[in-house]
Parts: structure tokens; C-alpha cells; sequence
């Protein structure tokens, strides 16, 4: 009968034999080696043991009863040190017991003494099928294992894409020996190509913006020379369809023993959004500034003008802190609309506003006109315009007497081009009017706030009857009709 | 401040200033401080057309008029040799790249922040 050839081990099936009767030892050797084994024998179990290293044997052929360690504690000793090792236990009739209890301990089978070559050479063929059926199953296990430990980490591999996919995130390995790259789906997207797409590094380099170029050059330069492991960079790139975007990128350099840098590994991801934000957030600031100087300045100015005209400090700080509370105003009605601008009904309505309010103001004041809109700075030049027409009118005019009227209204001239709003304010029933003897700073900012900012053309009469105010405003930008 | 006063004595101004109360301020300051306001305008096209016909020696540009640049303005006056200064409530870096190294004049301003602004002006024009 010929010997199963072990898995994977085209050579013959090696056998230690330990038996202390050195006759049984040789006779049993002569016998398996012509059967195609190859033998090691000893009679001294402890040498026999100090021979076994792992991989050495495949079969161990112990005699049960031995002077010094039995054959199964011989072969618990051997299994220790290779635990592909199998056994089987020789014995004499009488102690069938003790080889049973052996094969408990792990001996795979044993064999009656004297020994019949028609009982040993199956029982020795089984013994090594069992070998290599264990070590095969063992191989199996563990390739099972291994495959699923792969499969766990492309798994993780996977959900780690989704996360990058979904945050819009690339990544990108380059070689920076060879200029080889390999970069994910989800960076060619990034540089506007699709994601099938492979790109090389000369692509790559092509989508940067011509105006970062240099600099993108100088970082990376400068974080290779440096020694640095790892880096961020921001900057520009185009894609082929010729829109900017911004990308920011976080970067590992992995250097050699001696230092040098090897490979880059970085992690790309869009932020043209958080950019256009920023860049929004910029502008805002700078006109936020800008609106805050020009509104000193005009605080400035209505101190000075404020100051000239004035006879005496008391009237100065009347008239300066009436008129700031009008400038408030006026961006209170551009703050409701977002600083887009205000009409000029809302200009009028709020500076007439308490006046409206106070007793029967309602019935003495007129408001009418067709949408106009005005831009922040026409509103507040107008705004202003109407609260010196109107502390004049509470004053002098219509509105210093019970029976006195106001009328405003305004309408659109459509003839000509532009067209021109028609503004006219008339003021009846109050005391007679007297022309002022110099033109304060009222009439100035009337005059010259129509012809010089609006382009239009101011006419303020003292007729004795009323005060009237006649405005020509050509519709543009900053007055606009509906 | 009398050196000052003096140098700018008889300078013919013009200004571009689109907002009124702002225009006005400006106007006494320069009335003060001894020049000749030559006009105040408050639109481009007002500011273009009245510069092709008044002898000026020196200009005063408010950068934003009316939510445009005043650089065309800037360019007119340059071709006719007339120094000018920009003033605006922007930092100076929201002057365009060309005209940065000219004097700009921050607001709100006072009359001698104004006066320091056009003295340099003052001795630039080939007429003066």
C-alpha cells in the first residue's frame, strides 16, 4: 500500500519511531522504509523528543510503555512543539485501556503488538490522510479568515469613499519619483472631469489657475524641502468647461530613510461655496465701513452747516439734534428694506409722520403719489430735504396754525425722456409769508441736493399764502417710477 | 496752518461728490480755506461735461458716485494735466491698482486733513 502524499509535499511521508526495544526499532524502520517512508527511530523517548522540531515529522509511532516517559506523554511533549504532528500509540494486548485513554489525549490511533505489517500500513495511510485533511482544513479556516478580513476592510474602504464622495472630497497619490499618479473617482470630478476619467499629473497641473500657479509651485516646493510630513494648500483651479473653483487640500509627504520625499498623498475638497461666502462676507464689511464714514461725514456736515446758520448755541443744538433724529429716520426706512433704497411715499409719510399724528393732522395733510422708488442715498438727500420743508412748515407755515393745510403730492411725466416726477408740496392757511431774508441751510440742501445729486431742479417760493416747494426729478437709477 | 491757508489761496477747485450733505460740508471747508469752488458735481456725466470747460487747479474725486467709479473722471482730468486726489469711506485699497499712489483723502475728514490732502496739489499744476 502506498502512502498518502501530504498536501502540498510531493516528498515521502516522514515517520519518527520511538520504541525502547532497539530490535522492534530497527525491523520497523527497514519494514516502512521499503514501503516508501521515510524513518527516524530512537529508543530513548527524550532524544527522540529533542529531535522533533516543527515540520520536521509528519507521523510520530510511539511505544506505549517506555522506561523514563510513556508514549503518550512522549507525544503530548511532541504535539507541543509541532502541532501538526499525529500519533499513534503501539501496545501490547494487555493495556488496549491505557491506548484508548491515549487516543483521548489526542494519539489518532494505536496498533496492537506484535505488530502485522497488514494492520500498521493502514493504520499509518489513515493517520497521515487525517494530517492532511487537518492541516488542509487548517489552511482553509484560515484563508476564510483572511478573505474575510479583506472583505471587512474594502468594506470599510468603501464606506470611507462614500463619506469622502459625499463631503466632496478626492484623493490623490503621486509618486513624486516617477510623477506617477493615482487619484480617486471623486478627485476627477473635483477638477470638473468625470469620474471615470484618469487624469496625469501634466492634466492635473493644467487645471491650475494661471494666477495661482507660481504659488501652488512655491508651496509645494517649500513643504518638500523643508522636511515637513505634512501640509495644506488652497488655492484656484479651471475646469475644462472654464469655471473657477477653489480647492483646499490636506497632504502627507512620506519621505525615505535618508528623508527625501517619495510619495504625496493628499486629500482634496471644493470650497468655491465657503469662498463666495467669505468673499460676500468682504464686500459687505467694506460697504458696511463705507456707509458708516459717509453717515459720519454727513453728521459732520450737519454740525458745521448746522453751526453757521444758527444765531445762538441753543437753536445750533435744537436744529443739529432734530436734524440727526431725521438722518436716523432715513436709514431707519433703508434699514427696512435691507438698505435697498425706500420710496417716496414712505421718504414723505415719515417725515410727516407726527404731524399726521397730532390732532386732526390727518385731515390737514395730504399725501398722494404713485410709486417711486428711491435709492439709499436719493432717500436720505430727500428725507432730509422734507424735514427741513416740514420744521420750517411747523414753524412759519401751514402747519404752526389749527386751520393751516398741507398738500404733497407727486406725479409722473411720461412726455418727456426721461420721464419726470413732478414733486409738489403746498402749504395753505398758515400765516402770511415772509421770503427769508438769507438762504439757510434748508434751501441748500433742497437746491443742491436736486440739481447736483438727483440732476433735477428745485424751486422753493414764499408766496404769502403758503410756502410751495415744486421738485423735477428725471427718473433714473436713483429715482425710479414704477 | 497759515502756510497752508496761504498756499491754497486762489486755488480754483472742483469736486465730485454725490452726496449732498457731504457736497455742501466740503464746499464751506474749501470756501474757508481760501480756494475758489469751482463746481460740485454729483453725477459722471455732470462731472464730464464740466470739466471739458472750467479752468481748474486741482480736483476732488469722491471715489463711489452713485454706485459707479469716478475713474473715468480721473482719466479726463490726467489727459488735461490736472492733479487730483481721491476721497472715499472705503479703505484705501478699494482704490483700483492704477491710481493708488495718488493721495487719498479718508472720511469723514476734518478742513486740515482736507488742506494737508491739496497742498501737495496745490504746486503741482503747470499753471501755478
Amino acid at each position: 500500500m502506498t502512502p498518502p502524499a501530504a498536501l502540498n509535499t510531493p516528498r515521502p511521508p516522514r515517520v519518527l519511531i520511538v520504541d525502547d526495544e532497539a530490535a522492534n526499532l530497527t525491523a520497523l524502520r527497514s519494514t516502512l522504509s521499503q514501503h516508501g517512508y521515510e524513518t527516524e527511530g530512537f529508543v530513548d523517548p527524550a532524544e527522540a523528543l529533542a529531535s522533533i522540531k516543527r515540520g520536521a515529522f509528519d507521523l510520530l509511532l510511539a511505544d506505549l510503555m517506555m522506561p523514563g516517559m510513556s508514549g503518550v506523554d512522549l507525544m503530548r511533549a511532541a504535539q507541543e512543539r509541532d502541532p501538526d504532528l499525529v500519533g499513534v500509540i503501539m501496545t501490547g494486548e494487555g493495556t488496549i485501556a491505557t491506548a484508548v485513554e491515549a487516543m483521548r489525549t489526542g494519539a489518532l490511533d494505536y496498533i496492537l503488538k506484535p505488530l502485522k505489517l497488514s494492520v500498521v500500513l493502514p493504520v499509518l495511510s489513515r493517520a497521515l490522510t487525517v494530517r492532511s485533511l487537518r492541516i488542509e482544513n487548517a489552511e482553509l479556516t484560515r484563508s476564510v479568515r483572511e478573505r474575510t478580513a479583506e472583505l471587512e476592510v474594502a468594506r470599510a474602504e468603501a464606506k470611507f469613499r462614500l463619506a469622502m464622495d459625499a463631503a466632496r472630497m478626492g484623493e490623490i497619490a503621486v509618486d513624486l519619483r516617477s510623477e506617477q499618479v493615482v487619484h480617486t473617482p471623486a478627485f476627477a470630478k473635483l477638477l470638473g472631469y468625470p469620474a471615470d476619467r484618469r487624469l496625469s499629473l501634466a492634466e492635473i497641473r493644467e487645471c491650475w489657475h494661471p494666477e495661482d500657479r507660481a504659488l501652488i509651485i512655491q508651496e509645494r516646493d517649500a513643504a518638500i524641502a523643508s522636511g515637513a510630513v505634512s501640509f495644506e494648500t488652497e488655492y484656484r483651479i479651471v475646469w475644462p468647461d472654464g469655471t473657477t473653483k477653489w480647492l483646499t487640500g490636506r497632504g502627507q509627504i512620506i519621505r525615505d530613510a535618508s528623508g527625501r520625499a517619495i510619495e504625496a498623498n493628499v486629500i482634496y475638497m471644493d470650497i468655491t461655496e465657503r469662498k463666495w461666502v467669505e468673499e460676500k462676507q468682504n464686500l459687505l464689511l467694506a460697504e458696511l465701513n463705507h456707509r458708516v464714514k459717509n453717515t459720519l461725514a454727513a453728521v459732520q456736515s450737519i454740525a458745521l452747516l448746522s453751526r453757521l446758520d444758527a444765531p445762538t448755541p441753543e437753536l445750533f443744538g435744537q436744529r443739529f439734534e432734530a436734524r440727526l433724529a431725521a438722518l436716523a429716520g432715513a436709514h431707519d426706512l433703508l434699514t427696512r428694506a435691507s438698505w435697498e433704497g425706500a420710496s417716496l411715499a414712505d421718504a414723505v409719510s415719515r417725515t410727516l409722520a407726527p404731524y399726521v399724528q397730532a390732532g386732526d393732522g390727518a385731515k390737514r395733510i395730504t399725501i398722494e403719489g404713485p410709486m417711486v422708488q428711491l435709492s439709499p442715498n436719493a432717500a436720505v438727500t430727500l428725507h432730509m430735504a422734507f424735514h427741513e420743508l416740514a420744521t420750517n412748515a411747523a414753524k412759519y407755515g401751514a402747519l404752526s396754525a389749527s386751520e393751516g393745510k398741507l398738500d404733497v403730492r407727486w406725479s409722473i411725466d411720461r412726455t418727456s425722456t426721461p420721464a419726470m416726477v413732478e414733486f409738489v408740496w403746498t402749504e395753505r392757511g398758515g400765516p402770511t409769508v415772509a421770503p427769508p431774508r438769507r438762504r439757510g441751510f434748508g434751501l441748500k440742501l433742497i437746491e443742491q441736493g436736486l440739481e447736483r445729486e438727483l440732476d433735477g431742479a428745485a424751486t422753493v417760493r414764499f408766496d404769502p399764502e403758503g410756502v410751495v416747494c415744486l421738485l423735477r426729478l428725471p427718473a433714473s437709477a436713483k429715482v425710479a417710477p414704477l | 496752518m497759515t502756510g497752508v491757508a496761504t498756499s491754497l489761496s486762489g486755488l480754483r477747485v472742483f469736486a465730485v461728490e454725490d452726496e449732498t450733505l457731504i457736497a455742501m460740508m466740503l464746499e464751506i471747508m474749501l470756501e474757508e480755506l481760501g480756494c475758489k469752488v469751482m463746481g460740485v458735481a454729483g453725477t459722471l456725466p455732470r462731472a464730464l461735461a464740466q470739466i471739458e470747460t472750467m479752468d481748474i487747479d486741482a480736483a476732488i474725486l469722491d471715489v463711489n458716485i452713485g454706485g459707479e467709479k469716478v475713474y473715468p473722471v480721473a482719466d479726463a482730468l490726467a489727459v488735461r494735466g490736472v492733479p487730483f486726489l481721491f476721497c472715499t469711506g472705503y479703505a484705501a485699497t478699494g482704490i483700483a491698482e492704477p491710481y493708488r499712489a495718488r493721495i487719498v483723502l479718508d472720511k469723514p475728514y476734518s478742513k486740515t486733513a482736507l488742506a494737508n490732502a491739496l497742498a501737495p496739489l496745490a504746486g503741482k499744476h503747470p499753471e501755478r
